[in-house]
């Protein structure tokens, strides 16, 4: 998963109480932040692997088969 | 040496075909340049299938293939046109257009922003799902690299999503974060 790797953790206590003052330097202690950004990065990828490919790459596939002088035609 | 059986194969091939795609769009971010991708990687991937080992990671060889393609393309267009990288920055300057801090639009925008090798290796860890050993053979680097490749993605990424939230950004807040990034050497 996307999330927070060891370094997400360190800076919390210095960030505590924060919030609003510190998102230009201590971004690394948004855990949840990191989050969406990783659930966007999967909605980004996975709108394109949800279409549907063109039919171009089915026909290549077979006419590259065919080809090869396999006994099908 | 057991020759695949090519109906299995192309089953196969055509089942990753979406991941292909997700992928080249990633590195590219042109819907028909990633399909021309693709199609180059089914071709050079069928004419190679003697260098591919039978059970071997097949997602793996293919995404290495396409990368590839990709980056030699891509540095053979560099030679001839010298500044890509003047026209991403250039980008920067223009204003967001939404509000709202987790805008698609936005974040679709700071992703391409990523140098190519962030961008790669995030995606290919945070979205395709494949482990940092995977990503550094396809790579070609060491996983100590892939690992701090995507973490400084993570990073930049924050950061950019942050600038654009912030609407009313200039000219020095936007190079600042870059320049502390690491961005620019």
């Amino acid at each position: 998963m996307t999330t927070c790797d060891s370094r997400n953790d360190q800076r919390d206590d210095s960030a505590h109480g924060k919030d609003n003052t510190n998102r230009d330097t201590s971004v690394k202690g948004n855990v949840d932040f990191q989050d969406m950004l990783g659930r966007q990065l999967k909605a980004v990828y996975n709108q394109v692997m949800d279409e549907p490919p063109p039919d171009r790459f089915a026909e290549l596939l077979k006419k590259l088969a065919e080809k090869d002088g396999e006994p099908k035609s | 040496m057991s020759e695949p059986d090519p109906d299995t194969l192309q089953t196969e091939l055509l089942s990753l075909v979406p991941n292909l795609r997700a992928f080249a769009v990633s590195l590219c971010g042109d819907m028909d340049r990633a399909d021309d991708l693709v199609q180059e990687t089914l071709i050079k991937s069928w004419r190679n299938l003697d260098s591919f080992t039978q059970g071997t990671n097949l997602k793996a060889w293919l995404f290495t293939i396409l990368r590839n393609t990709h980056f030699s393309a891509l540095r053979k267009s560099r030679r001839e046109v010298a500044d890509v990288d003047g026209e991403l920055t250039a980008g920067l300057t223009s204003p967001p257009a939404q509000l709202g801090h987790m805008d698609f639009a936005d974040f679709k925008k700071a992703l391409a922003q990523l140098s190519d090798d962030q961008r790669e290796a995030l995606v290919l860890i945070g979205a395709e799902g494949m482990s940092y050993e995977e990503v550094a053979e396809i790579c070609g680097c060491a996983v100590g690299t892939i690992k701090s490749r995507v973490n400084r993605a993570r990073v930049r990424l924050a950061e950019l999503m942050h600038l654009e939230d912030e609407r009313d950004f200039g000219p020095d807040r936007t190079s600042a974060a870059l320049l502390t990034s690491g961005a620019f050497k």
